[in-house]
Parts: C-alpha cells; structure tokens; sequence
C-alpha cells in the first residue's frame, strides 16, 4: 500500500483522531466521580482554612502554630461536617435578597447572581465564608475569605490561582501574605472602601489607620497579580454589600421562603 | 539484535547518553519540579511511562504512518498519554498533580519524548524501543530525584516530607544550623545539574572532549 498518497494521509489521521477522540472521552468519563470527589474535598479544605482550621499534613505545625491554625485529624469530609452544617449555609443574591438552593453547589463562575455564604462554626465563633473570584496576571485565580458576623471584618483569606509566576505571583498562596488579610475592614461607615495594595513602607504602620484597616503589603515583583488579588477580594466581597446592609437595617428576615434557622442565626449574629 | 545490545538500550541513558547530562534536553522541568522529592519521584515515573508508552505505540505503527504528518502523528500520541496521565493523576493523586501543574502537561513538548520518537522509535522494532523508552525516561528520573534529594535535603532539612536533621541543630533552638534557602529556588537547581555534569565528565572518559 502507498502510504505516501493523500488519500491515504487523510484516512489515517481521521481514523487516528476518531480513536484517541473516543478512547479520551471514556477515561475522562471513568474517571469523573473520583476527579470530583478531589475537587470538592479541596474545596471544603478551602472553606475550613480560610476559617483557620486546617488538616493536618496540609499546614504543618510550625506554621499553625505561627498564623494560628487549628490541626484537625480526621478526614476532610468528617472535618468538614463537624465544622460546618449544610442547613446553615445559604445563597443570596446581588440584591440581598436569599435563595434558595444549596450553597456547597453554586457553581461560582457561571451563576454571577448566586452569592453562597457557608456558615463555620469555630469553637462558638461563627464565621461567614465567601467565595472569591478573580483574574490575575496569566489566569484565574480564587479563593475564600472568611468574615466576621460584621459582614465587614476579613477574619481570614485562602487564595489559589490556575497558572501565576512561581516563586512571584504564585506566593500569593502562601500564608505570610494571607496572614495581612487578617482584620482588615471593606466598609468605612457605609461607603466600601475594599483592601488596598501599598507599594512602599509598612501596611502595618500602627499610625495611619486607612493603612491598617485597607492596606496588604504587595508581594515584590508582582504587582500585577497583587492587584489582581485586590480586585478580586474587593470585587468579590462588594457583591454581598446588599446583603449586608439587609441584615444590617432591618430586623424582619427580608425575603420568605428561606431556610428560617439560616436567616435566624444571620440575624441573631449580626445583632448581637 | 544481540542481547548486549538491548541491555545498553536501557543503561546508556542513563550515564553515557543520558538525557540531561549529555543531551542537555528536559532542563526546564528539572528545575522547576525538584525542590522536593515526592514531585521529582511522580514526575520521573510520569515521563518513563509517557515515554516509553510512546516509543512503543509509534514503534507499532512505524510502517503504517505517512512520513509527511509523521510529527503530527507522534504529537497526538504522546498528548493522549500525558492527558491519560494527568487524568489518572487527578483521580488518584489530587495534591501532586497540583504541584505538578503545568509540568504535567509540558510533558508532551519535552524534548525527550519527541526526541526518542523521532530518533529512535520511527526506525527500529516495538520492543528495543520499548526499552529505549524505559531507559530514556530512567535517565531523566535519575538526575531529577538526585537533584531533589540534594535540595529538599539542604533547603528544607526533610526528605519526603519528613524532618530528617534533628531540630536542635537549628539556630532557633541554640544549635548552629540553618535551611539553605537558596536550594528552593531554580537557580540552585540549575548550578546542581551543572555540578552534576561536572562529575560526570571527570569520572567518564568517553565525554572527554579532546
């Protein structure tokens, strides 16, 4: 057989691609629940260490003990259940208003109007985790941020990002640069102010308090990607802003058809 | 072929023609997938697999592949198996294809890969490039976990994670020692493979350049 002529060429590399084309299509498919499982037990991980509870293995001792994580055993979905109940977490939209629907199932990049909130409960401390989304220099990039009953105060950040600089925008994960998120406020009375990246001398000057309560200490060589983090958290976090003012001025639940104990423990938190 | 033959098919690369030593091919993921040893390990066994798995399929087909789409042909094969492994990689071991990343998927532009194809599975039987393969990929893992051995070992004091020095060596404590933290950047990775082709020119004569 001539495999040099053009029929033959386009009959082999159509049957080629038809071959690798379905063989693909089977392993992905065989795969899928695995692969899923993974990528939902990451998240739970995100919520809870966004939170400051981490498994153990995943954050070492030394650094929870410098930044203050608690180290759990067990595995992440038990973790998880123990930290956070699904019934209390709960969806709002760009209005404020509550969803319904299932938090953990939002689906963050498709559904913009769909906002989950998942409610930790750390040791009596009730947390509000938010997820984030955002562009940074080459890609993507995510994470969660966990507020305090305020709606106002970051209480902490986790971020993670598809395909930033190693060594440079990549530390963007790293807990010394989570850890500046720590206390940090969005609202200044009821304007939004967000978080700011401060490029030179110390975010943690004690005497300048729109450094103190706004301002991260950009990570050298990647400014991008720090303003990157800074859109997204601002971005991300000013989206809930609706909500918060909701929980904020009225006393009623604001919209029926909510899961009552979730809008309950919201109201109860924010007004004590 | 003569046995001698097939058995050098799988040592040669790894000392006299070994991939990165002596072809200076696959210098990007030896730096950047090094600083531990775990990652180093994943990736090594990754590549063999990819390579050696490809030298064979295109082996098998050598007779049958028009030669003008011959490099097309060898891309398809090889990014089906590095999404095979990236895939079984996701379902199995979710943390190092994360710290994998990308390396994974530059598996299908190392120039290892493409040049054993190329160089060597077009051209001979499935089952010495089978072997090529096996001892290609062998050759790359080699100098890949030494390297990560040396830096996780200096950089981070552990070894797969585990703390080997003890802690009260360390200045923290009132001993003496320090992480060198220059080991976990690339660059250091770099000076490593350097020192490493040093040694091996003076110990091998044959890569003597006269």
């Amino acid at each position: 057989m001539n495999t040099q002529s053009n029929g033959y060429t386009v009959v082999f590399s159509t049957i080629m691609v038809v071959v690798v084309a379905a063989a693909l299509t089977l392993i992905s498919l065989g795969l899928k629940d695995r692969q899923q499982v993974n990528i939902d037990n990451e998240k739970r991980q995100n919520i809870l260490k966004s939170a400051g509870i981490a498994i153990e293995g995943k954050v070492s001792e030394e650094n929870a003990q410098k930044y203050g994580f608690i180290l759990e055993k067990g595995s992440v979905e038990d973790t998880y259940n123990k930290y956070v109940n699904e019934d209390d977490c709960f969806i709002v939209d760009t209005l404020g208003n509550v969803v319904e629907g299932k938090a953990f199932e939002v689906n963050t990049k498709k559904d913009k109007n769909k906002l989950p909130v998942f409610v930790v409960n750390k040791n009596g401390e009730k947390l509000y985790v938010v997820p984030l989304t955002g562009n940074g220099l080459w890609g993507a990039i995510w994470g969660y941020a966990s507020l305090k009953s305020d709606f106002n105060t970051i209480n902490g950040v986790v971020f993670d990002h598809a395909s930033e600089t190693p060594g440079l925008g990549a530390e963007m994960t790293q807990l010394y640069f989570c850890e500046q998120f720590e206390g940090r406020q969005m609202y200044e009375g009821n304007d939004f102010l967000g978080i700011k990246q401060v490029y030179k001398g110390n975010p943690k000057n004690p005497n300048d308090d729109q450094d103190k309560l706004h301002g991260i200490d950009a990570i050298s060589g990647s400014t991008l990607t720090t303003k990157g983090v800074q859109d997204m958290v601002n971005k991300s976090l000013k989206a809930y802003g609706a909500y918060k003012n909701s929980v904020q001025t009225s006393a009623q639940p604001v919209v029926g058809e909510v899961s009552d104990d979730a809008q309950q423990t919201t109201l109860t938190n924010v007004n004590e | 072929m003569a046995q001698t033959k097939k058995s050098e098919l799988l040592t040669n690369p790894i000392n006299l023609n070994n991939p990165i030593t002596v072809q200076v091919l696959g210098i990007c993921s030896a730096l950047a997938v090094t600083v531990k040893l775990e990652p180093a390990i994943v990736m090594a066994i990754s590549v063999t697999v990819v390579t050696a798995l490809a030298n064979l399929i295109i082996s098998l087909i050598r007779n049958t592949i028009p030669s003008r789409i011959r490099i097309i042909v060898q891309l398809v094969v090889v990014s089906f198996l590095v999404i095979l492994v990236d895939q079984v990689l996701k379902a199995f071991m979710y943390d190092l294809d994360k710290a994998l990343s990308v390396y994974v998927g530059l598996i299908i532009t190392n120039c290892i890969v493409m040049g054993r194809l190329e160089a060597f599975a077009l051209g001979n039987k499935p089952f010495p490039a089978l072997l090529d393969g096996i001892g290609s990929g062998a050759g790359y893992g080699v100098i890949l976990i030494v390297v990560a051995f040396i830096r996780e070992f200096f950089g981070s004091g552990t070894l797969f994670d585990h703390q080997i020095l003890p802690d009260s060596i360390y200045i923290e404590n009132g001993g003496f020692y320090s992480n060198c933290g220059f080991m976990l950047n690339p660059p250091m990775a770099l000076i490593l493979i350097g020192i490493v082709i040093w040694i091996q020119r003076a110990k091998v004569k044959e890569l003597q350049e006269k």
